[in-house]
């Protein structure tokens, strides 16, 4: 981990900063997407159809009646599930981008981070998907129970690692100069 | 005593780390959770419905018993029992929930598996009951007086919520492991 890193975790204003930082991104975020982009729905909409599609397409080899309609994968007639805007991992992302912004790097590596970890994310919930696609068919009495537990669990420990990852690698120059000035 | 125990802790820090996160779990579920639902119950109801505002006028404040951790705000036009629950299931209807949930209980078992012997996982306690008043205060803002605190508390239980439940632990896991050497955070 570089020096910027170690005297940013040091510094209680640097903490302070990065803390406003990572809530601004949010708020902003939070303002955009309730204001523009849940109204529009196109962009939740195209994540749920891609998420469906790349999960169907995973499952697949295992479930010959595998099916996409849209947002919607069935593994046969019977079992399927549907992609929701709170399920496509939008909020997710935004979590993830928020702290990669808010935490000293250099942007070069954001510029490449960034799009690495949203595809790592939206992978990790491909898998999800799967995984509950196969839950529902074999145990469909711990479906619901899974659903919310499983779901959390999954983004926050992808999110988690991805930050742990970032502080290792992108601790860049562009930080090391304001870092020092505080 | 606590010597010991603390010599055997380090002698087994992942079984201990392990040992003691069950045990969070284990008093989560026995002690945490029942005062979350007594609180929404017991103290944030009754000081939302001691707000008398021309707003405040037109909600009334529902608890129910598959929620009980959370105060949902309707309009007083919702009266029947089935319309009530049918709309506190809707996802845009207004709801303070009690802090400390399971964005509480995952990181902290997190916490103190990794660090059996150092107490994190209070700290981050600590930084959930600030979100929750600040949480408590914005919501009765929306009761008070503008629709749009609602949004502002709905913010703060999603993302200010998250920032707090993920980067608190981060932070911990980077200074204690991150410096090459340097383990106390």
């Amino acid at each position: 981990m570089s020096s910027a890193a170690h005297r940013f975790l040091s510094s209680h204003r640097e903490l302070a900063s990065f803390v406003l930082k990572m809530v601004a991104v949010y708020a902003v975020w939070f303002l955009i997407y309730d204001l523009w982009l849940l109204p529009d729905g196109r962009l939740d909409e195209a994540l749920s159809t891609f998420v469906a599609a790349a999960t169907g397409w995973v499952i697949s080899p295992f479930y010959e009646t595998a099916l996409v309609d849209g947002r919607t994968v069935w593994a046969s007639p019977q079992v399927g599930v549907i992609i929701e805007n709170g399920c496509n991992g939008l909020s997710a992302l935004s979590l993830f981008i928020g702290f990669v912004i808010a935490y000293p790097g250099s942007w070069a590596r954001r510029a490449l981070f960034i799009p690495l970890g949203l595809a790592a994310i939206v992978a990790t919930n491909i898998l999800r998907c799967v995984a509950l696609l196969v839950i529902s068919d074999l145990w469909p009495s711990i479906f619901g129970q899974v659903h919310g537990f499983h779901a959390l669990f999954v983004f926050y420990l992808a999110i988690f690692g991805l930050w742990v990852l970032w502080a290792n690698v992108g601790g860049g120059r562009s930080a090391q100069p304001a870092l020092a000035a505080a | 005593m606590r010597q010991r125990f603390v010599a055997f802790v380090e002698a087994h820090p992942r079984w201990m780390g392990a040992a003691l996160a069950g045990l969070l779990l284990v008093s989560y579920l026995g002690a945490v959770r029942p005062v979350r639902d007594w609180s929404a119950a017991h103290i944030a109801k009754p000081v939302f419905e001691s707000i008398d505002t021309p707003t405040s006028q037109s909600l009334q404040l529902v608890t129910t018993p598959q929620r009980p951790e959370a105060v949902f705000a309707l309009p007083v036009e919702i009266t029947e029992p089935s319309e009530i629950q049918d709309r506190v299931r809707q996802p845009d209807v207004a709801q303070w929930v009690a802090p400390a949930g399971i964005l509480f209980l995952l990181p902290a078992m997190f916490l103190i598996a990794a660090f059996p012997l150092r107490p994190f996982w209070l700290y981050l306690l600590g930084y959930h009951v600030v979100v929750g008043v600040i949480s408590f205060g914005v919501f009765a803002l929306g009761i008070a007086y503008v629709e749009a605190a609602f949004e502002l508390y709905r913010f703060s239980r999603t993302y200010l919520t998250e920032a707090v439940s993920l980067g608190v632990p981060a932070l911990i896991w980077l200074r204690a492991r991150g410096f090459g050497g340097q383990d106390d955070p």
